[in-house]
């Protein structure tokens, strides 16, 4: 079947389409060249005007797996007031702060995007992870595994492992576990917490490991360069939240020593001690470093006014915001000898100081970072606020006016402390399909998607430009995912299953061998039985594998 | 099906479940996991009379091995019982009181882990004595565990017991580390109401009369729903245990079990079905909630598995 | 004063949210409207008019004769009137009420008074489980008001109450005033097993001895003048439930529960 968008105005950056008037073909589930005269197309829509871009991507959303769903557990009164109703497609479920997984995909599909990337997929609670995303339809789904805190790779470390068996380590980790990326999170942190520490610096060396944040960074780092990963590491860096933490995270950019990294929800990273209240935006500095070093990218993390959750795998960090949780209610488990999860659920308060400056922390960052490509779109869903919100925060990038008269109606110390007042950037259309199209799929080496050309996979947004870009982006004319019309002003006309993305990068399978007397002895799972194949993520729901290219293959 | 018929969803052992469910609700907790236990902890208190006869191979597998990868030398670990006389004989020291009490014992160990004086000398039978040293205990040991099954705390309003041992955790962690151990999963209650909650976004005993789900903790109670005659018709599904059978009632029942099931009472309408990771394959969430194990099919059967089963009776419906 | 007089017709199958039927919400419609209403019942929603017979002009009073326990919801957010309930009444009744005065001459199920934030409760017969206590996820039970039951009550009274005042005119079941946050509750008959459970302020008082948690520190006799204000306040009262009130005699005070760090107090009248 042939399908036709007939007149929009593409903005396609990868092909360097910038409101570019082009039709666009689609053909199984592919967006295909022109047929030349003669072909007469099945289905045509008319876009005449009309705003088209790739479906877009939020590369770091919590959307499944077990944090996910105790803070679903934690929080029946926030699902009691956001009720989704059945219909003849779509079935009852809850939103809001922890949306149930099929609220997540009918939401994320009616706002036009078309993937989602879960950020801490626990290896061993990757199962649970990849049933969840599996019900979690439409959107194509990845994630990325969380190393870093698990007592094999510091045992590993202590040991003075070779790099090329760390290696093989996370390569056996992104195979077994289906995902696509690693992250870290706190690294050494969440581990040293088990053993009663309370904070650990990047420097300060871990209880019984005897290892630096900064040495599992490095090391980690290395292992993907060594692999051929596309995604740099993810990194969740110490000391989150905590006021003063600017110098640790700019200490971390350096740290790396020019690997490629990536820091995730910076603008919980990104504070300062100064002024009466000792706590103050660190967001000039940051932005200043993110422009000054290529191998650096980062993603926000915006936080938005309201009710949420907040769901790491930081437990060290979560136990100690349990005196914020609100209402209170919290979760600290430690998970497996594998890494952790806290869940405080959090209203941010516009007239609390500190939640005001948060709010404007991190728009100052998207502001002050000049490299779109470098910069993603994100609320760090649901930590910051729900992605729902998306909409509205695309509006207080694109809309000065829109934003200061928001600012103006902060905490009024919290506008005076920010130079988001004077900051006069507003971002374009385009930048806007770089930051949550294009961008997220080159960091994530996703070749068929994030873009229009020939080729690609035909998940499309189309959009009546609006001058409240609000309204525009909330409710998008159309959304085809692989080609097939999915949403259609902002309802559900189709429910699908996505895809999962992965990579496969090269390892010696001997490291089972050294793997497997471990799992025996220490873990309450066998190796055998760790290992999610196609097969199985199949029948959790997913549509297939998506398997993406490593840089290069290393000769095992 | 439920979604699509306005039907309640609940589990045989939801009501244990919900001892710990109503307390993630209302407060949290902090817990941890099987080889966490196993290779951290240096203190266990294990709460209620069952735990080692209820979950054997959980002293076998994770209280008595006692090699650590974190210590150089075998780890020191205490174990000690509260609540009753275990049911399997135990060599470990056991605390004796009516599981009725097990509430008030924990609030006066979390005064006395906190120094808060108390005026009373004893409590449920026990020598205040006695539980200033365990408290002492507590507080001096590095990763301490408290394991539970809600199965045992087969009383009115149990959840507060395990509130209050979850309190006691919480305090716990100021000084040292300290986590609770809930120990369940039996009939594939926690992954029925792991994929309730993601799928839906609330837990079990949630309806669907409205259109919306709707979740009622006390009223969509199955044995609730029959006494006061708010159902009138119940389908009871059990693939895994013959012996669980349906509750008494008077409401018209259809049930999807085991072939071997053995009724007193014929229900209405009995459908055979296959034996997840026997006959066909499924997933299965362990007792702490985090591991999901593979099922897998080890062998034909002519019987339709549970899904099979209500996929066609939607489709007839 | 207009009346609107609805009459159940039979004890419906499965229990009916009657939460749609309060007099503001049915003020100025006609007997036809008023019979199109749709109620919930189970997963089937019925018209008003099927259940009840009409009569009467709706005003500021709305009688419902002949209820029974399949009635849920009764006065459930109800803003402003008078709601008069002849029979019992099943579960959350009054729950979430904003203003005006519900009597019930019968019983009620669980959970009446949740969420209630002001006016007034008059059950006649004995209620169930969690009257004026939070639903599960809910940090706070009722948020205001005045709850008065002449007959018993089940366990768990005033669980997380936020502010308010609950009456039981008999007795109250085990775990009374569990996890209050404030408020008062006082009980004329006896209590069951560990009154104040995890209490963390407010007041529980008492007309007899009763058997404390071991968390509890006893504080000594007193002499209140809260009680005589509450005393005072509760004059107006219609109801055996609110005679009890010590005036001026002198109370045995308990705080608890200290477990978790509570100064609730709970009263105990000689």
């Amino acid at each position: 079947m042939l399908t036709r968008l007939k007149g929009g105005r593409i903005y396609d950056p990868v092909n360097g389409a910038n409101g570019a008037v082009r039709d666009i073909y689609v053909r199984d589930g592919r967006i295909v060249a022109a047929p030349g005269d003669g072909a007469r197309p099945d289905r045509d829509y008319d876009v005449s005007g009309k705003v088209v871009m790739a479906g877009a991507i939020d590369m770091h959303t919590h959307i499944g797996g077990g944090k996910v769903n105790i803070a679903r557990a934690l929080l029946p009164e926030d699902h009691r007031a956001d009720l989704l109703a059945r219909t003849e497609l779509t079935r009852a479920c809850c939103g809001h702060a922890a949306p149930s997984t099929l609220a997540t995909g009918y939401r994320y599909a009616e706002m036009g995007y078309t993937a989602c990337f879960e950020p801490a997929l626990l290896p061993t609670n990757a199962r649970q992870a990849h049933m969840e995303m599996g019900d979690v339809p439409i959107v194509d789904k990845g994630g990325y595994a969380l190393l870093g805190n698990d007592d094999l790779l510091l045992s590993l470390m202590r040991e003075g492992a070779d790099q090329k068996l760390i290696n093989d380590y996370v390569a056996w980790t992104l195979d077994v576990t289906q995902c696509i990326g690693i992250k870290v999170v706190n690294p050494g942190g969440i581990n040293a917490f088990k053993f009663n520490a309370r904070k650990l610096d990047l420097d300060e060396t871990s209880p019984h490991y005897g290892i630096t944040p900064r040495a599992i960074l490095l090391t980690l780092a290395q292992a993907l360069e060594d692999l051929g990963v596309p995604h740099p590491l993810h990194v969740h860096g110490c000391n989150l939240g905590v006021p003063g933490n600017v110098d640790t995270t700019l200490e971390t950019i350096s740290g790396i020593e020019g690997l490629p990294m990536h820091l995730t929800h910076i603008q919980f990273h990104s504070y300062g001690t100064e002024g009466d209240r000792k706590f103050s935006s660190g967001a000039a500095r940051i932005a200043e470093a993110i422009n000054r070093n290529p191998n650096i990218s980062a993603d926000v993390g915006q936080i938005l006014f309201g009710q949420t959750v907040t769901a790491s795998g930081d437990n060290m960090s979560q136990h100690r915001n349990r005196k914020f949780a609100s209402p209170d209610k919290w979760v600290v488990m430690d998970i497996e000898c594998d890494a952790g999860c806290g869940v405080v659920p959090f209203r941010y308060r516009d007239q609390n100081f500190v939640n005001a400056l948060q709010w404007a922390i991190g728009l100052e960052i998207f502001l002050s970072v000049d490299d779109p490509w470098r910069i993603f779109l994100t609320t760090d869903h649901p930590n910051g606020a729900p992605f729902t919100t998306y909409p509205h925060l695309i509006r207080l990038l694109m809309d000065k006016t829109f934003r200061n008269e928001q600012l103006a109606r902060l905490n009024p110390d919290a506008a005076a402390a920010s130079t988001l007042g004077s900051i006069t950037r507003e971002y374009t259309l385009n930048e806007m399909a770089i930051m949550t199209r294009a961008g997220p799929a080159k960091i994530l080496g996703l070749a068929d998607r994030g873009h229009l050309g020939i080729g690609a996979g035909a998940d499309i947004t189309v959009y009546t430009d609006r001058e409240d870009r609000e309204a525009m982006f909330r409710t998008p004319d159309y959304v085809f995912k692989d080609g097939e019309l999915v949403a259609k002003e902002g309802q559900i006309v189709k429910v699908t299953l996505g895809a999962t993305h992965v990579v496969k990068p090269a390892y010696d399978r001997g490291i089972e061998d050294r793997l497997r007397p471990y799992f025996a002895r220490y873990r309450s799972t066998r190796l055998e039985n760790f290992a999610i194949d196609e097969e199985e993520l199949c029948e959790c729901g997913s549509s297939r594998l998506a398997v993406h290219q490593c840089r290069h293959a290393r000769v095992a | 099906m439920a979604d699509r018929i306005g039907a309640i969803v609940d589990h045989m052992n939801s009501t244990a479940l919900s001892r710990n469910l109503l307390v993630l609700q209302d407060s949290g907790w902090i817990v941890s996991t099987f080889a966490e236990v196993r290779s951290r902890a240096d203190f266990v208190l294990l709460v209620g009379a069952e735990t080692n006869s209820r979950f054997p191979r959980f002293a076998e597998r994770l209280i008595d091995p006692l090699d650590s990868p974190f210590s150089d030398g075998p780890l020191r670990r205490s174990v000690v019982y509260l609540g009753a006389q275990p049911k399997v004989p135990t060599s470990a020291r056991v605390l004796d009181c009516p599981t009725a009490r097990l509430g008030e014992v924990f609030g006066v160990l979390r005064c006395l882990v906190a120094n808060r004086p108390l005026q009373a000398s004893q409590v449920a039978g026990l020598d205040m004595e006695v539980l200033r040293a365990l408290a002492a205990e507590m507080r001096s040991a590095r990763y301490g565990v408290v394991a539970w099954a809600a199965a045992d705390l087969d009383l009115p309003h149990g959840e507060l017991i395990v509130q209050s041992i979850c309190g006691l955790i919480a305090d716990l962690n100021e000084p040292t580390r300290f986590a609770g151990l809930p120990l369940g999963g039996n009939d594939a209650d926690v992954t029925a109401n792991q994929v309730a909650l993601w799928q839906t976004g609330l837990p079990l005993r949630t309806g669907f009369g409205r259109g919306v789900p709707e979740y009622d903790a006390y009223h969509f109670g199955t044995d609730r729903l029959l006494a006061s005659r708010n159902a009138d018709v119940l389908l009871w599904i059990s693939a895994f245990d013959p012996l669980r059978l349906p509750p008494e009632s008077d409401v018209p029942t259809i049930v999807l079990g085991s072939p071997t099931m053995r009724f007193a009472k014929p229900p209405a309408v009995f459908i055979p079905v296959a034996t997840p990771g026997l006959h066909h394959a499924g997933h299965f969430f362990r007792s702490d909630g985090v591991m999901a194990i593979r099922l897998r099919k080890l062998t034909d059967s002519p019987l339709p598995s549970v899904a099979d089963a209500l996929t066609a009776i939607d489709q007839a419906l | 004063m207009s009346r609107l007089l609805l009459t159940l017709k039979a004890v419906p199958a499965i229990g009916v949210d009657c939460s749609p039927l309060t007099p503001a919400r049915l003020a100025g419609m006609s007997s036809a409207a008023i019979a199109a209403i749709e109620l919930q019942s189970g997963n089937r929603r019925l018209p008003a008019g099927e259940l009840f017979d009409i009569a009467g002009e709706p005003g500021d009073t709305l009688v419902i004769r002949n209820a029974c326990s399949k009635l849920d919801r009764i006065g459930a957010c109800m803003n402003g009137g008078t709601l008069d309930v002849e029979g019992d009444v099943g579960a959350f009744l009054g729950a979430g009420l904003v203003s005006g005065t519900i009597r019930v001459s019968g019983g009620a199920g669980a959970f009446a008074a949740t969420g209630m934030l002001a006016g007034t409760l008059h059950v006649c017969g004995s209620v169930g489980d969690f009257l004026g206590a939070a639903i599960a996820g809910d940090k706070q039970g009722m948020l205001g008001g005045r709850v008065i039951v002449d007959g018993d009550a089940g366990d768990r009274v005033g669980d997380h109450l936020r502010r308010g005042i609950i009456l039981v005119g008999g007795n109250a079941g085990d775990y009374c005033a569990s996890r209050m946050l404030a408020g008062t509750i006082a009980v004329r008959g006896k209590v069951g097993a560990l009154p104040g459970y995890a209490m963390k302020r407010g007041t529980l008082l008492l007309a007899g001895a009763a058997e404390l948690p071991a968390t509890f520190n006893d504080c000594g006799s007193h002499e209140l003048m809260f009680l005589r204000l509450f005393a005072r306040h509760l004059a107006s009262v219609d109801s055996a439930a609110a005679s009890f009130a010590p005036r001026g005699e002198r109370v045995r005070r308990f705080v608890g529960d200290r477990a978790n760090g509570g100064l609730g107090e709970i009263l105990v009248t000689a």
